[in-house]
């Protein structure tokens, strides 16, 4: 087992705290914050996967080096999922990972709720 | 101008930098997410506050990250009855030496707003 220095924010002991949100539409786009330890902002991603036995799928969050907020926040945009015509919602999960190295976080839930196109369903939808 | 020492946070200047949610009912209760400068977790609070009315967000010391974040619940608005949406001041405030931080604004919305927005178009 690797002994790790927790001083240094180049030791692997990234860890997301907290999240505002948990689910956001299959588009993408969604606003979050992120509440973790230390991250330097210019080498770190946020990983969304879903692993499966085809390769699965990866795709990260955006978020520009600004809104990494006194290395232990995070605001960024989710990505969109790969299949934009899901019928029901899909679970996929997120991570915090170095650009270099290949350390990470342990991983968190994501839930990508389908579109929904009819407007009365979405103020119905917004007022639960 | 006072002068502060940026490295202590018991006197540094306290600033709020984004909020993620920026309305709520006025019922309170709602969850917000603040991204701050460094503050002490045993010593600022959260005041929503709009001319002689003031009120303290709820939070506890685990609900503040890092010196640098702060999850909190929205305090209700003095009236539950209001009929349109009333615009408040929120900020920081140290209780050591009552010093606040610039305000942000937050907006309440009336409890029992239209469902379908259909006034609001």
């Amino acid at each position: 087992k690797p002994i790790y220095d927790s001083k240094s924010p180049n030791a692997s002991n990234l860890k997301i705290s907290r999240m505002d949100k948990t689910c956001g539409s299959v588009l993408g786009g969604d606003e979050i914050f992120l509440l973790c330890d230390k991250v330097q902002k210019d080498d770190i991603d946020i990983r969304f996967f879903e692993e499966d036995k085809e390769g699965g799928w990866e795709d990260f969050g955006d978020f520009s080096p600004t809104d990494v907020h006194k290395q232990y926040a995070i605001v960024f945009k989710t990505p969109k999922y790969h299949t934009p015509d899901i019928e029901r919602p899909v679970t996929v999960f997120l991570q915090l990972k170095r650009r270099k190295g290949s350390d990470c976080s342990e991983p968190k839930q994501f839930t990508y709720v389908p579109h929904v196109q009819d407007k009365e369903e979405v103020q119905r939808k917004k007022k639960k | 101008n006072p002068i502060y020492d940026k490295k202590a946070t018991t006197t540094s200047e306290l600033k709020i930098n984004r909020l993620n949610v920026l309305q709520g009912p006025c019922t309170g209760k709602t969850e917000i997410y603040l991204l701050c400068d460094k503050v002490q977790k045993d010593d600022i609070e959260i005041i929503f506050s709009r001319d002689k009315w003031e009120a303290k967000a709820e939070f506890a010391q685990t609900d503040v990250h890092r010196q640098i974040a702060i999850v909190f619940k929205s305090p209700p608005y003095q009236e539950r009855d209001i009929t349109e949406e009333v615009e408040v001041d929120v900020c920081l405030r140290r209780l050591s030496d009552h010093m606040s931080s610039e305000p942000v604004k937050f907006t309440y919305l009336p409890h029992n707003p239209d469902p379908y927005e259909v006034n609001r178009k």
